[in-house]
């Protein structure tokens, strides 16, 4: 509140205001919106949370750009409503007819299975803090590293994205 | 603006990109001021009048708000100057 005001008829507005900083939306509720303006034609842009797409996308700090595109190929990242109702943003580890199997960067061994119909949309950009886009890239070699996978992630997630997050630089 | 849950909030949306992080959350006076100013150009002297008319607000108060909301969706990227 600004000093010498008292705001009688519109406090909410103020807190609102004041308060406007990180609103979080319970995931189902964003994403159904979400999965609708995709299934519209629209791109989304949103924000990404958790580490389970390290060292790519990493939660908390990056936007991804999303579309839904005609086809869908491994090496994609894709947003996809599971059976469970849950939403997730993987990447397309296998596709076999109409089922596909998605893993996260960042994950060890976990994968889910959903149809291609479940899929809403591919992630055309990653957006860093401070607006930068990068294009992502099919996960060829992060794939191929894949024995190595808990070392590597565990190095990022507490050595380097600590020291990123310290500099404040993105890398 | 949209309904989320049950909120009101307002997406900095182009015709074809939606950005849920240039998001604005509502309450229901906010909602309503937004409401009257779709698809014409104002300032905050017109937020103010929408106040002064609609509900019972000292002026002095009403003109704070209105300048602090307006610029509050200047920084939300919602509008533009």
């Amino acid at each position: 509140m600004p000093q010498g005001f008292a705001s009688q008829v519109l406090p909410e507005v103020w807190r609102d205001m004041e308060e406007a900083e990180v609103k979080v939306v319970p995931n189902e509720i964003l994403l159904d919106a979400v999965s609708k303006l995709l299934s519209d034609g629209r791109s989304v842009i949103i924000r990404t949370k958790g580490s389970s797409m390290l060292p790519f996308v990493r939660g908390g700090r990056d936007s991804v750009r999303l579309s839904r595109h005609p086809d869908i190929s491994v090496g994609d990242i894709v947003l996809a409503h599971l059976g469970n109702d849950k939403y997730v943003l993987h990447r397309v580890f296998s596709i076999d007819g109409d089922k596909v199997t998605l893993m996260g960067d960042g994950n060890l061994k976990g994968t889910e299975l959903c149809r291609i119909s479940d899929v809403c949309g591919t992630v055309d950009g990653i957006i860093r803090p401070g607006g930068k886009e990068k294009v992502p890239g099919d996960g060829a070699l992060w794939r191929k590293l894949l024995p190595f996978r808990r070392y590597l992630v565990a190095f990022y997630r507490k050595i380097l994205l600590p020291c990123t997050d310290f500099l404040k630089i993105n890398i | 603006m949209r309904r989320l849950g049950n909120e009101y909030i307002i997406v900095g949306e182009g015709a074809n990109l939606v950005n849920f992080n240039k998001m604005i959350a509502l309450n229901s006076s906010a909602a309503y001021l937004w409401e009257s100013v779709q698809g014409i150009d104002f300032d905050a002297d017109y937020l103010k009048d929408l106040l002064l008319t609609k509900y019972d607000v000292d002026p002095a108060v009403a003109e704070v708000d209105s300048r602090k909301l307006a610029e509050s969706w200047i920084e939300a990227g919602i509008v533009s100057r």
